[in-house]
């Protein structure tokens, strides 16, 4: 009864001990202790293992040496019963020495018999329970019972353990992929995230080693993209097409892979045999809806054993670390936009306060280049007539690439000369971007090879600067090493050559205004002291003058006395002269004054027979010398006329006077007027040596005088007959000439006629 | 006898013209410069001025406006003797109440004609 009640109370004890869900190592250990109670025994083992395994998983002993404790571990297929390990039934072992290991335990034990039972879950075995007695021991078959009943308790309970602490891990899998993706959101590097994630799986796996590597687009390289507990050198080495190695099926396949034993798979080849060991590796795809977009592979020196759950693991994890990628592309695109919003804006913003030219230039080279971290960048302009291109601005260009772009063959757009064959030049001719990502490789301009090499620079873009359709210039790009534009990039040099474009031809218009409004100002100015001159000339001019001639025609007319004929001759000849420098003073202040548009009319309604006989009356004499008879012929109803009375008169004076000089003796000079449609029209008809066609076009301009004899005797400033041009146009009327040589001219003008026919 | 005045601060001009209009039988006063003119003016009520524009002082448009401006010489009739050519000048002459305008240089045969014509004189006596 005794017995009895002590076994109850030790299995209850157990009961509760075994539900309390301990941890695998502690259940293990408290067994032990309780088997060797339970047992009224000396010593206990046991061990939680798998079938298939040679070594237990997990070990615990009581009151048995560590030395012994171990060695049961190591040699355990050495020792174990037969009975146990197959048929799962236990063995009573009365004579340890019967097996050399648990001989070489009992003796250093002082044991000498043994029960071991065999612990089963779902009748697999799952552990071993070995018992021992020392020689003072009896009755180890009554005690063999009560042990089977332990060991029945036990084997669901290590069960359970296993479970819980499978649990365990996946709850630490989920607590490190909560942290992973709570870090993620608030992630400014992509590197940093999957930095992360591989710590993690190196720290939920034991593993040393992991790397992500992604598919790059371009040359379906996997390129290590993120990487722990390697060397870079070795890093370096293992570069893989996509779909080589086991990194390589994977993407390739798209498929999870272990390899527990990678050394001795094929698949692993890839690995460099001299660089750090790799025992096992697990590889598991990166999928972004579907795609497969990169690896996540672990990998440890020790050998491991990744089970089927364990790459289930790091799937979810790949999964994760796909998200993080996904997430990281788009944050850095959304960056990247902002990056290219923040250079586009720049540009517009400081090239919309730019005002001249050479600013602009400077600043869209400088920032462009540094924007794309250009090695130097050089903006050319497009010479319309020329058909050249010259530099503009530069940003960090050497002199010899200076003087090289300098140099006429390489100006040309010509594709006859070297610059003709240049990318600049087709990127102006093509109209859109020219990009060469290895000029070394480029079959298309080998002639850039040996200035590359000069210059340091490895890849170039050229962005024409188009601001509509024509091309002004072209922006040029030099990189240092191979660059291949990406299509963001692509876009944004196209965007900001164009803004670029707009605001330079923007630039370049202001600085043509600003020019010609500093024309146009300086013109003012010499219009300005033109009429400054005007007025001084004729004011001091006149003023002496008015002294000579006044008192030479007194004299000549007698007041002061009679003179003789020498003296009368030669004060006539004064006279003359003095008159011609008179006429030649007015003729040239009129002229200047045209020029200067500071000629006024007073416009009035005028009768034209009034202004015709006011004229002709100081001509007469000069008529009367040649004997020319002057004939005014008004047709009847020729209206008055709106006009300015001095000017209309100067108009008619410098006509008739020209008939009169220019006709031969006794002959006639007639003035017509009639009105014809809303103006009248006015002719002076005389019968001179009349103008040749080549001539008659040339009459009206500023001192032409004929080219003959007549004219060249006879004196006048070739100013009347253009003086009177400008009056008749300023009246809003027409001035020609119609006349054939030797059959004398006619000089037609039109004047408007006074609208209002009561007047 | 007609009294005229002239007014030029051209001395040459002013001796010519005294000259000149003095063998015609005019009484001529003269002075060189504007505020002098509307002294003379003012005191000898002269039957025809014959005033230059362009004079120191005060030009010859202030004088015209000054003369027509004042009741005791509002109605003498006055000859502008001008080097400008400068219709605006005349037209604003002429709304002032001009008789006659000559330009410098002139014919001091002419200037007798203008003038005999503004004292409303037979010419060809």
């Amino acid at each position: 009864m005794n017995d009895l009640h002590w076994e109850l109370s030790t299995l209850y004890e157990i009961s509760r001990l075994l539900s309390g869900n301990p941890e695998l190592p502690d259940l293990v250990s408290t067994i032990a202790k309780a088997a060797t109670a339970f047992g009224n025994a000396d010593a206990s083992w046991l061990a939680v293992c798998d079938e298939t395994e040679d070594k237990p998983e997990h070990v615990a002993s009581h009151k048995l040496s560590p030395e012994s404790t171990s060695e049961l571990c190591q040699n355990f297929r050495d020792w174990l019963p037969t009975s146990v390990s197959e048929a799962a039934e236990p063995a009573v072992l009365t004579d340890l020495g019967k097996n050399a290991v648990l001989g070489r335990i009992a003796a250093r034990e002082s044991l000498s018999a043994a029960v071991v039972v065999p612990i089963t879950y779902n009748e697999k075995l799952t552990g071993v329970l070995t018992i021992f007695w020392g020689p003072a021991s009896q009755r180890i078959a009554d005690r063999i019972e009560p042990i089977f009943l332990l060991a029945n308790q036990v084997g669901p309970a290590i069960a359970n353990a296993h479970l819980l602490g499978e649990a365990w891990r996946r709850a630490a899998a989920l607590h490190a992929i909560f942290n992973i993706t709570q870090m993620i959101g608030a992630l400014p590097s992509m590197k940093f995230a999957l930095n992360i994630i591989m710590d993690e799986a190196n720290r939920l796996f034991g593993t040393d080693r992991s790397t992500i590597r992604l598919i790059d687009p371009n040359t379906r390289e996997l390129a290590v993209h993120a990487s722990r507990g390697f060397s870079k050198r070795t890093l370096r080495r293992i570069r893989l097409k996509g779909d080589q190695g086991a990194v390589g099926w994977v993407a390739k396949h798209g498929k999870p892979l272990i390899l527990n034993d990678a050394p001795s798979d094929p698949r692993f080849s890839y690995y460099p045999k001299d660089a750090e060991r790799v025992s096992s590796l697990m590889s598991v795809p990166l999928t972004v809806q579907g795609r497969t977009i990169g690896v996540l592979s672990i990998s440890s020196i020790e050998p491991k054993r990744f089970t089927e759950e364990d790459e289930s693991l790091l799937t979810t994890l790949a999964g994760e670390a796909a998200i993080a990628i996904e997430n990281t592309r788009l944050y850095e695109q959304v960056r990247r936009r902002l990056a290219e919003q923040k250079v586009l804006y720049r540009l517009a913003q400081q090239l919309a306060s730019t005002v001249d030219v050479p600013s602009a230039l400077e600043f869209i080279v400088n920032h462009l280049s540094r924007s794309f971290r250009a090695k130097f960048g050089s903006l050319r302009l497009l010479d319309e007539e020329s058909a050249m291109l010259q530099i503009g601005a530069t940003y960090s260009a050497s002199d010899e690439y200076i003087k090289l772009a300098n140099e006429s063959e390489q100006m040309s757009l010509d594709p006859a000369t070297p610059g003709g064959q240049s990318p600049a030049a087709f990127a102006i001719r093509e109209k859109r971007i020219c990009a060469v990502s290895n000029i070394f490789k480029d079959r298309r301009f080998t002639a850039l090879r040996e200035s590359a090499r000069a210059e340091g620079y490895t890849s170039l873009v050229c962005v024409p600067l188009i601001p509509k359709d024509t091309p002004i210039g072209v922006l040029s790009l030099h990189f240092r090493d191979a660059r291949r534009l990406q299509p963001a990039e692509y876009e944004l040099l196209q965007t900001a050559g164009r803004t670029a474009a707009i605001a330079l031809q923007r630039a370049m218009l202001d600085e043509r205004l600003l020019k010609e409004e500093v024309t146009r100002r300086a013109l003012e100015e010499v219009s300005h002291l033109k009429t400054e001159f005007v007025s001084l000339v004729s004011h001091d001019l006149r003023t002496p003058l008015t002294a000579i001639q006044g008192y030479v025609k007194l004299i000549l007319a007698g007041h002061t006395g009679e003179l003789t004929p020498v003296q009368s001759e030669f004060l006539a000849t004064v006279n003359r002269n003095t008159d011609r420098l008179v006429a030649l003073i007015n003729d040239v202040l009129d002229i200047s004054r045209i020029e200067a548009g500071k000629m006024d009319l007073v416009l009035e309604s005028l009768d034209l027979a009034d202004v015709i006989n006011r004229e002709l009356e100081p001509l007469k004499t000069q008529a009367e010398e040649k004997e020319i008879a002057i004939v005014v012929g008004i047709e009847e109803g020729t209206p008055r006329v709106r006009a300015d009375t001095h000017r209309l008169g100067q108009i008619i004076d410098n006509l008739v006077s020209n008939a009169i000089k220019y006709s031969p003796g006794r002959s006639t000079v007639k003035i017509t007027a009639n009105p014809v449609g809303s103006n009248v029209l006015v002719k002076v008809i005389d019968c001179g040596i009349g103008i040749s066609p080549e001539e008659r076009g040339k009459v009206f301009q500023r001192f032409y005088r004929g080219q003959n004899d007549v004219v060249r005797s006879t004196w006048g400033t070739g100013l009347g007959l253009s003086i009177a041009r400008y009056l008749v146009e300023m009246h809003g009327g027409k001035i020609w000439v119609e006349s054939e040589k030797g059959q004398g001219s006619t000089f037609s003008f039109s004047i408007a006629a006074v609208q209002d026919a009561g007047s | 006898m007609p009294k005229i005045l002239v007014v030029d601060d051209e001395e040459d001009v002013v001796r010519l013209l005294e000259f000149r209009l003095a063998k015609e039988g005019f009484e001529v006063i003269s002075c060189a410069d504007g505020p002098a003119a509307l002294t003379l003016a003012d005191q000898e009520k002269p039957d025809l001025v014959i005033l230059d524009i362009m004079m120191p002082l005060m030009d010859g448009m202030e004088v015209l406006r000054q003369i027509r401006s004042r009741r005791a010489t509002s109605r003498i009739p006055v000859i502008m003797l001008t080097a400008k050519t400068s219709s605006m000048a005349v037209d604003e002459a002429r709304q002032l109440w001009v008789s006659d305008y000559i330009m410098k240089p002139f014919d001091p045969e002419k200037l007798v004609v203008k003038a005999k014509k503004a004292l409303k004189i037979p010419i060809d006596q």
